[in-house]
């Protein structure tokens, strides 16, 4: 099976390529702004230079936020438009969840966080290890506690600090704000790694790819990215009744 | 949320060999659109999922809410309008797409689906302008416009006067300097407490008025000019609704529909006289509007001038007219890269 990863839920354009042996080719790039334009000239760049046919993937592995509204929908649209033609499955992964797999260790929890701006951030918390109220990710590896959500940063800290473990911390939310956290908790806040702030379509493509072959489609992700948050429009509606 | 899905033509008949097979795509506003065409002139299929129900609460199209709405529902009228016209990816000769004038973030959905399409099947890509498309309707009926023509084009976006010598060249005499003739439809319809589409509510209401009772603005500009000016209108016929609540909305309504009718029709027919020109098309969304259909169809007798008025249908935004562009373009040789962007205010 060979997998192609899109990511484009934050500033930065990722794509992976992967075979049932491990990955073949990643790319990662900054600025969002040029994300639509690049996009697929990139895809078929790194096919070409990995001597791959885009007829030859197999699944598509799109990465589904939460972040930017316009970048999500660009690497969703490609995605689906890759799989409709090709007749191949394609999955939805949470960006949260591909960020926490390159950064949870074997022992307390993951923070994953999106800046969401105005001190907002989407975040979610995982663990290494199984529990009855988890949800699995990753088989053995990764498993989420609670939702998706976009906490305001001070509700977050109240959260973190509740869990009582030490809490490694993933995502640019995780740049942007590890250090207000790590001046709330303390010590129990590990800092984000600099190569853990990117979302890299590589996890992206390893999560798709396990939930793939484990649900041979049931079940998986719908391919709808996860906004969590409503359009501003429908805010209001609803405020004004 | 469930968005509400029109069809037009259906030929279930497979093609044969050396037909131009385009697939268009749109989803530059509300309207969701996918559709083959063959030749450029036929459509085969021409699929529009509107967004209108979901739009009417807010009273307007909300930009947010229209993208993720193509996003859901872009695979699906792309599937149904290949199948509707019996035609398999294979089949195409290339993908075309509105790259803009448009809400950015609704036409990068058709834009990375086609984009994806097309690379992923090997095919041509065209990335189309929209109004440019609205033009050509008029080449999906027959018979078919001979050149050179003066088009109307009236939207919720757009109005201008446009001379076409040929086909895609297109040189934009005049244009609107405030508001679209669709948007001051929307915005007086809104003013007055009529709801939204404001263009089908006014024409409605003004049915059963008396365009005579009132005589608002014309806005006429500067003597020879071709551009509107429909922001006066706009105030002229707010400040008349406040101020004067015992006069039936029909007679406002048709009063200002008159307005801007009058205007339109004054603007086409001068650019006719003045380029020597004996052909008159419309198109773009107002131009379902009764009177306006009525008054051009009239005057244009009148005068002696061949009128074309694409069918209600192909006024709405759709993808089969941004098909037909993409077959006159690939004619001459034009094909656009996978680095195509979005341009939400690409000109003519
Ligand atoms: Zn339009």
């Amino acid at each position: 099976m060979i997998t192609l990863a899109i990511d484009t839920a934050t500033r930065t354009a990722g794509i992976a390529l992967m075979d049932d042996q491990g990955l073949l080719a990643e790319v990662s790039l900054q600025g969002y702004m040029t994300q639509l334009r690049d996009l697929v000239p990139n895809i078929a760049w790194m096919l070409e230079r990995s001597g791959i046919s885009i007829r030859d993937v197999s699944l598509v592995a799109i990465g589904r936020g939460p972040g930017s509204f316009t970048g999500l929908r660009i690497g969703m649209a490609t995605g689906k438009g890759l799989a409709q033609v090709l007749g191949c499955p394609a999955v939805g992964v949470p960006t949260l969840d591909a960020l926490a797999l390159a950064a949870v260790p074997d022992e307390g929890l993951v923070c994953s966080m999106i800046d969401a701006r105005h001190s907002r951030v989407y975040a979610a918390l995982y663990s290494a290890v199984q529990s009855p109220t988890a949800t699995e990710i990753m088989p053995g590896r990764l498993y989420r506690l609670g939702g998706y959500e976009a906490p305001e940063l001070e509700t977050l800290a109240d959260r973190l600090s509740e869990t009582g473990e030490r809490i490694a911390l993933a995502g640019d939310g995780a740049a942007v704000y590890g250090r207000i956290l790590q001046k709330r908790l303390g010590s129990r806040i590990k800092p984000v790694l600099p190569e853990n702030i990117w979302p890299r379509a590589s996890q992206i493509a390893r999560i798709g790819a396990a939930s793939e072959e484990r649900l041979a489609g049931r079940n998986i992700q719908p391919l709808v990215p996860l906004y969590i948050r409503q359009s501003s429009a429908e805010r209001e509606l609803r405020c004004n009744g | 949320m469930k968005a509400n899905k029109q069809q037009t033509t259906v030929n279930s008949c497979r093609m044969p060999a050396g037909h131009s097979l385009w697939l268009g795509i749109e989803t530059s506003c509300d309207e969701t659109s996918a559709a083959i065409v063959r030749d450029g002139h036929e459509a085969l299929s021409n699929i529009i999922a509107s967004q209108v129900d979901i739009h009417r609460r807010f009273g307007g199209v909300v930009p947010e809410i229209a993208s993720r709405q193509h996003l859901e529902l872009v695979n699906g009228v792309v599937m149904e309008a290949l199948q509707a016209a019996a035609v398999e990816l294979d089949d195409l000769t290339g993908i075309a797409v509105t790259n803009g004038p448009g809400l950015v973030g609704a036409l990068v959905v058709g834009i990375a689906t086609a984009k994806a399409m097309a690379f992923a099947a090997g095919l041509p890509l065209l990335g189309i302008n929209h109004m440019a498309g609205h033009i050509y309707a008029n080449f999906l009926q027959l018979p078919q416009p001979e050149f050179p023509f003066i088009c109307l084009v009236v939207s919720g976006g757009h109005t201008d006067i446009v001379y076409m010598p040929e086909h895609l060249s297109f040189e934009v005499l005049g244009r609107t300097r405030d508001d679209a003739a669709g948007e001051v439809f929307d915005k007086t319809a809104r003013a007055m407490g009529l709801g939204y589409p404001g263009g089908p509510v006014i024409d409605r209401l003004a049915g059963k008025g008396d365009p005579e009772a009132i005589n608002f603005p014309k806005a006429w500009l500067e003597e020879n000019s071709y551009d509107f000016s429909f922001s006066g209108l706009k105030t002229a016929v707010l400040r008349y609704f406040q101020s004067n609540p015992d006069v039936p909305p029909e007679d406002i309504a048709a009063s200002f529909q008159r307005a801007v009718v009058d205007v339109l029709a004054e603007r086409a027919f001068r650019a006719c006289d003045d380029k020597g020109v004996e052909r008159l098309m419309l198109a773009g969304g107002v131009a379902v509007n009764s009177e306006l259909r009525q008054r051009f169809v009239s005057e244009a007798e009148q005068r002696g001038i061949e009128l074309h008025i694409p069918a209600p249908i192909l006024c709405t935004d759709n993808a089969a007219m941004i098909a037909s562009v993409a077959y006159f373009r690939y004619l001459r040789g034009e094909s656009d890269t996978l680095s195509l962007d979005a341009d939400a205010n690409l000109p003519l």
